[in-house]
């Protein structure tokens, strides 16, 4: 008998954790396959390292946009027990922290100075050691991921390290700035919530 | 990553050191405001970084202007290409 887990529109690590749940249930009702949907490559591959880690056999195949991940399941129990969930998948490998940026200015009180001093956060950051995984932008924080903004350079600079820069894509609708986005992947409040849920530390500005 | 020189001028107040930035920015003279490195001073404060080859435009820019300054210090950034 085979079960499907739909993990569409899911970021890492839910993926994994969802399909851990499903293979322990499954497990209890005698289930002998999994069919994991994923629509990205980070959660496609973070399958595979929690398939190594279990010795569980998959078969991957590429379905439109989408990955299909097949576990076959173990009779008697096909998962390890694991303290050691960053090996497992099931958590964030990196450990870095997630930035959120909540506005175009950094505190409360007078806007200039605001402006100044997310300029200097943002320059700073690029001198960090380790980097942000990601940094969110949202509400008025989008503007800075758009053409003219005063951090434009330094969010540059991160993209080339490696950081993923994620505006919310219902507050540039909001702002009406579709046609000035100069930088980052636009994510919704699913994916807002599931980064601020795996990530290991947060710094919210 | 790697780690490259830059040339920073630091300043006694803000006011300098953005009298500084405004007067580059009409002149043309290339760089930007960053935080100040903490090899330069511990205390919080603004300072103006641009290519270590222009030390000695940075000075003569200074002078020209009449601009006041408190020190120019080449300090190592971790750069990432």
């Amino acid at each position: 008998m085979r079960q499907e887990l739909n993990c569409e529109g899911q970021a890492c690590p839910f993926p994994v954790i969802n399909t851990k749940k499903a293979i322990q249930a499954a497990e209890e009702k005698g289930i002998a396959e999994l069919l994991v949907i994923v629509d990205n490559d980070i959660a496609k591959e973070n399958l595979k390292t929690f398939a190594n880690f279990h010795d569980l056999p998959i078969d991957i195949t590429e379905e439109g946009e989408n990955f299909h991940v097949l576990f076959t399941l173990k009779e008697g129990g096909a998962l390890k027990e694991s303290d050691d969930a960053v090996a497992e998948g099931t958590e964030l490998a990196s450990g870095r922290p997630t930035v959120v940026i909540s506005s175009e200015h950094m505190g409360q009180g007078d806007d200039e100075l605001g402006a100044i001093l997310i300029k200097a956060f943002f320059f700073s950051l690029t001198q960090a050691d380790p980097l942000p995984e990601r940094i969110l932008f949202y509400n008025s924080g989008v503007k800075l991921c758009c053409k003219g903004s005063p951090v434009m350079e330094d969010l540059k600079t991160l993209t080339k390290a490696g950081v993923e820069i994620w505006p919310c894509g219902t507050c540039i609708d909001y702002y009406e700035l579709e046609d000035e986005l100069e930088i980052g992947t636009l994510t919704n409040m699913y994916g807002i919530v599931e980064a601020l849920h795996g990530a290991p530390k947060l710094i919210k500005i | 990553m790697t780690l490259e020189p830059r040339l920073v001028i630091s300043f006694h107040s803000i006011t300098d050191a953005t009298a500084f930035d405004v007067t580059a920015k009409d002149e043309g003279f290339p760089g930007r405001l960053i935080p100040k490195p903490r090899e330069i001073s511990s205390a919080c404060g603004t300072a103006f970084m641009t290519d270590v080859e222009l030390q000695a435009e940075a000075e003569q820019f200074i002078a020209d202007h009449a601009l006041e300054t408190e020190g120019v210090y080449v300090i190592q950034f971790r750069v990432y290409d």
